[in-house]
This record gives structure tokens, sequence and C-alpha cells, in this order.
């Protein structure tokens, strides 16, 4: 569960670095493309001077 | 009763034309023809041509009067998209300000607030909670430089020589402000008595690797207390965060990676980039803002390492 760690509360650090751990393995060289190509796909507006 | 005095009773239905007859009854007339010429091209009663055209002069159309079925839209096109293009253009205008912007811009009677609530859920407007965008970010400025670097970078970055390095800061003690309850029974979330720290976290990001590198670290407060005494003034303290010193060993860490090494063997890249060639240890190009623990000699180390 990628927001477990905002779901759940946390006593200890260690259940604080397992939980970030958890999140870390969520993030896929999958997902990294997807927000690289929207990433790209802002450099026209960019160009073209628009707000982001 | 026979049916024969039925049929006589029963109320004749009123005979109803299309607005194409009426207009041609109407062009007609206009062209000088007479009624009895009228009525003869158009097959229709002398009575109802004669009613046909003086109900044209009486209200300048030759359209029927609209009669039951349901109701024509009073708020017409141009009030429609003004109202949708000005909630586009500001996400965090109120219904009143686009009553009010109806108002000075159209030469009509504004609708009620509830009309305009309507129009812009059949646009598919939905209330979400607005996320803040630093009045900075779309300065003219800052336009101009991301534009220029845009420009200058954009045909070298590819999904397999790009690495995304940026830190955020995170709180495990926030909790959730939208809930659901039944009507009439308050929605409580039980919170933490006592504030957590934070915890920043790095992170490297290649997009053809996924998360390359990451590492965690416990922000602590930026004041302490002069003395142990209750009631004691608090002093400013340095910055206890990600410091330069932290970010450069991180990106010490982070260059000893066998990535930045040799390339054959590093992580298998997902299908969407496995046809790019792998790149070299020196295309890799690390992409960063402009916080200040980016800056001095970071840039050194990059590339002395």
């Amino acid at each position: 569960m990628k927001l477990a760690f905002r779901t759940f509360s946390h006593e200890t650090e260690e259940e604080v670095d397992a939980a970030i751990k958890q999140a870390a393995a969520t993030i896929t060289p999958t997902d990294s493309m997807h927000w690289f190509q929207h990433t790209q796909s802002l450099y026209r507006k960019c160009v073209d001077l628009e707000d982001l | 009763m026979s049916e024969e005095k039925q049929a006589d009773t029963h109320k004749r239905k009123r005979e109803s034309h299309s607005d194409d007859t009426h207009l041609r009854v109407v062009l007609l007339h206009s062209e000088g023809y007479s009624y009895s010429e009228i009525v003869a091209a158009t097959h229709l009663p002398e009575g109802t041509v004669k009613t046909i055209i003086h109900r044209s002069q009486q209200r300048h159309s030759t359209h029927k009067k609209h009669k039951g079925g349901n109701h024509k839209a009073v708020w017409g096109d141009d009030v429609r998209k003004l109202v949708c293009d000005m909630q586009s253009a500001d996400p965090a205008a109120s219904l009143l300000d686009l009553q009010h912007a109806v108002d000075i811009c159209l030469p009509v009677t504004p609708s009620c607030v509830n009309t305009i609530w309507r129009m812009l859920q059949t646009a598919d407007f939905t209330t979400k909670k607005l996320y803040p965008i630093p009045e900075a970010r779309n300065s003219e400025r800052v336009k101009q430089e991301r534009k220029e670097w845009v420009e200058s970078v954009v045909d070298s970055l590819t999904a397999v020589n790009t690495v995304f390095i940026d830190e955020s800061p995170f709180s495990f003690t926030i909790t959730r402000t939208r809930g659901r309850s039944k009507k009439g029974v308050r929605a409580g979330a039980t919170v933490p008595a006592m504030r957590g720290k934070n915890h920043t976290l790095i992170a490297a990001l290649p997009p053809a690797h996924g998360l390359l590198h990451w590492s965690v670290h416990v922000t602590q407060p930026s004041e302490e207390f002069i003395s142990n005494r209750k009631g004691s003034k608090k002093k400013k303290t340095g910055p206890k965060g990600v410091t330069r010193d932290i970010f450069r060993s991180f990106i010490l860490t982070l260059l000893d990676l066998p990535l930045f090494h040799s390339p054959n063997d590093s992580i298998s890249a997902p299908a969407a980039a496995s046809s790019a060639t792998p790149a070299s240890a020196q295309q890799f190009k690390l992409v960063m803002d402009n916080a200040r623990i980016h800056k001095g000699d970071i840039t050194d180390i990059i590339f002395s390492t």
C-alpha cells in the first residue's frame, strides 16, 4: 500500500522505517516512466511561456 | 346517446401547422399574392392564412408561440460559456464571483447561484481541494528562465540518461481532513497528542530504473530552550533538516552505485526504455531544483567524482 504510512500511526522509528521501505517498493519503473512522460509533455508549455 | 350524436359533440382536434408553412404563407403575402392565391398554393383555410399573416405582423416572427412541453433555456450559451471559461481560468472563483462576472460582462440579468452551480455540474466541474501554487512559479522572469532551460536541455534529456534528485519533508502524524459519517453525526478522527518529528526523504529517480537510491533524515527542530527552567525562552539554532553536508554525502553515495560506473551491469530497464541505448557514466544528467543546498561545492563534487 503506497500510502500505508499515512493511514496507520507508527509508534517507533523501526515502524516508520518499515513503512517508508514499503512505500518505496511501490514506486516502479513504470510509474517513473509515466511521470517522466508527463514532465516532457510540460516542456511545450514552458516554451510557449504558459503558466504551470 | 347515439354514436352519431357523440361524434357531433366530440371536441374537434385543433390542427397545427409547421413553422415552414407559416414562413411560406408570410413570404407569399410579402411578395404581393392575394389571400385566395395563397389559399390555392398552400391548401390552407382562408381564415388560417389571415391569422398567420396577422400574427406575424404583430410578433415580427413567423415561429409559432411556444406551448407546453419542456421550458426553453432561459440563459443562453453565451452565459454558460462565460461561466465555464471563468471557472476554468480561476478554480478559486466562487459562484457569487461568477454571478458578478455575468452581471458585468453580459447585457442580461444574472442568473441565481443555483443555476450557475447547475451549469457547472452539467459541464463536468466538481469541487476539489485547492492546491497552493507559489506566486513566483508563474512570474514573467521565471517563465522566461524556464523556457531557456527547456530549450537548452530538452533534446539531451532521455529516460535512460536522466536522474531526478530532490528532497521532501514528511510528517507521520498527519491525519486525514475529510471523512464520512451519517447525517447528524460528527465525523471525528483520532489525532496524536504529541507532534512527531518530521522526516525528510532524499531520492534519486532515473525514469528508466525507478527509485534508484533514497535516504531518510529526521528533521531536528531549529529552536531549543536556553535553559531547563520552566518557561525558558527559546533560541534559534542552525538548520537541522537536510543540510549541504547531508546532501553531499547522499550524492557521493549515489555516484558510487554500479549504474554510474558500469552501465552494462546496471539494473534492467523497463520495456518502455529498453530500446534506448544505455548511457555511459559521462552521459548521465542529474536534474535538481535551485535549492541552496544544491549549490556551492556540489557541482564540483559531481564532476570530480
